[in-house]
């Protein structure tokens, strides 16, 4: 039943993945062209671009799909596991493109750099998964367990800015570090604490989604 | 066969349950009650929608919990609004359903579709919303399930097409093998189809029967008498202006016995609709309500 749930997220989403594709095929072609290191902002345009795009989609599409799906004989764990397994293979395939890309037509693309790309991409999922989870609340009655969660979520968002601390989809000079473990100066690091945030993250998600109520509110 | 034992669901100020329901294979229960009155929430517990609070449904003596889902392979569910894909067609929303049910028939889809008069080509964010319910209907039934529960499930539907569903539902019926769990606010849907009328109110049982119990046992009566006759047993309502009496009774031979030990004359007495019983049930409870 999951692999059906995969193919049908898949399916509803082919429209999105096929602009998806074609976009990032234009934008290879427009970097190779400009014959720049677009390392400093690939990640951090892109993925801030789709995420967002992303986000917006799920908004709607999400509850719908959630309420058709419930109905069908599969189980919760199986919908939530269609659900982030298409999202997490859709990024996964996006920062494996750039990271090859990176490798055959940037010179001196190292390896720290190809594991500054991933971190980007971890830093994206997780980001996805903290409005995930501000969704999902909002299916609990009543309705102040999501402000809680909006208004603590926000408040991290400009202690984090205030600290000068740089969010995986926001790009600089130095790379593109996910929060809070971009001042680690420590990419291997980085990558492993950001990992286990995103395990973390989507474990408390599960558990928002499975206790959810009124799926067909 | 169904079983609810002790369900019981709390949203803020409405309770369903705790409420217990035992229900047989083949059996057509028509459940009424007013706005609120915890038909959707008890569908919804039912369908593992919406968490119950405690207590549960066993369905052919297996669990319905949210941790399996083979027991959902037996529920064709039609709410008072189902979601589908709105950007695929309703062929295509009928083909990715069909890949989750074991004994999904193709044929049947089409037939249903055809009879219904469904256009399955058309995007389903195009329908209206009897179509959707169209599709919502041939969707609950092509995958022959053993229980179907229906909450609303003729909103929308032109006459015509309601009749054809009846005839539709009649026939699954037939075989004897289909449940069937029907919430309706128009009575007249299931005074023909219905063996069981459960009535609800706030949240619990009001009454429990037989449709041919009802329709054995209520009665209009009528008769003349200069003061309406005290005690009189089973009355759930009564009006009329001197000299004229009317009285509508829950068992209608034990009231006409008592009016005959008070020497009351020329007593009338008339079948009631199921219609009409479902009402004065609903109001008596009504009234009741507003007098606690």
């Amino acid at each position: 039943m999951f692999k059906r749930l995969l193919v049908t997220e898949l399916q509803t989403n082919s429209k999105f993945l096929m602009a998806s594709l074609a976009i990032n095929i234009v934008l290879f072609v427009f970097l190779g062209y400009q014959g720049e290191e677009p390392y400093a902002f690939m990640g951090g345009s892109l993925l801030s671009f789709w995420v967002l795009l992303i986000v917006a989609t799920s908004v709607s599409g999400h509850e719908k799909r959630g309420r058709l799906l419930v109905q069908l004989p599969v189980t919760l764990r199986q919908i939530f596991a269609a659900g982030w397994s298409f999202v997490l293979i859709w990024l996964l395939l996006q920062i494996l493109a750039w990271v090859l890309y990176g490798f055959v037509f940037i010179d001196e693309f190292t390896t720290a750099e190809a594991v500054s790309v991933i971190n980007v991409g971890l830093g994206a999922a997780v980001f996805l998964i903290i409005v995930a989870i501000g969704i999902d609340l909002g299916a609990y009655r009543p309705a102040y367990y999501q402000w809680l969660y909006i208004f603590f979520a926000a408040a991290l968002l400009v202690l984090a800015i205030s600290a000068d601390m740089s969010f995986g989809f926001i790009a600089n000079d130095d790379g593109f570090r996910f929060f809070p473990v971009a001042l680690l100066e420590n990419l291997p690091l980085e990558f492993a604490l950001s990992a286990a945030m995103l395990i973390a993250l989507l474990a408390i998600d599960y558990l928002v989604f499975q206790n959810c109520d009124n799926y067909l509110e | 066969m169904l079983e609810i034992n002790e369900l019981n669901k709390n949203y803020g100020d409405f309770s369903l349950g705790p409420l217990s329901l035992s229900v047989e294979a083949g059996c057509a229960l028509g459940l009424v009650g007013a706005n609120g009155a915890g038909k959707t929430t008890l569908f919804r517990s039912l369908m593992g929608t919406v968490r119950s609070d405690s207590g549960g449904c066993q369905l052919n003596g297996r669990e319905t919990s949210y941790r399996e889902a083979s027991w959902k392979d037996q529920i064709g569910y039609v709410g008072d609004y189902t979601p589908f894909f709105d950007n695929w067609s309703g062929a295509k929303n009928l083909q990715t359903l069909a890949k989750f049910y074991s004994s999904w028939s193709e044929s049947l889809a089409v037939e249903l579709a055809n009879r219904l008069r469904l256009n399955l080509s058309q995007k389903v964010k195009q329908y209206s919303t009897g179509n959707r319910t169209k599709l919502a209907i041939v969707a609950a039934l092509c995958h022959q399930p053993a229980l179907l529960v229906m909450d609303e499930p003729s909103n929308g539907l032109d006459p015509v097409a309601r009749d054809t569903f009846m005839e539709i539902l009649h026939e699954q019926l037939e075989s004897g093998e289909t449940t069937l769990l029907y919430a309706t606010h128009h009575i007249s849907e299931i005074e023909h189809l219905a063996d069981r009328l459960v009535f609800l109110s706030e949240g619990q049982i009001l009454r429990d029967e037989l449709k041919e119990d009802l329709s054995q046992s209520w009665r209009r009566i009528t008769f003349r008498s200069e003061s309406m006759p005290t005690a009189i047993p089973h009355v759930v309502s009564q009006r009329g202006e001197h000299p004229y009496q009317e009285l509508i009774s829950d068992n209608g031979d034990a009231t006409v016995a008592a009016l005959k030990q008070q020497h009351v004359e020329n007593i009338e007495t008339s079948r009631l609709s199921i219609e009409k019983i479902a009402i004065e049930i609903l109001k008596t409870s009504a009234r009741e309500l507003n007098h606690v």
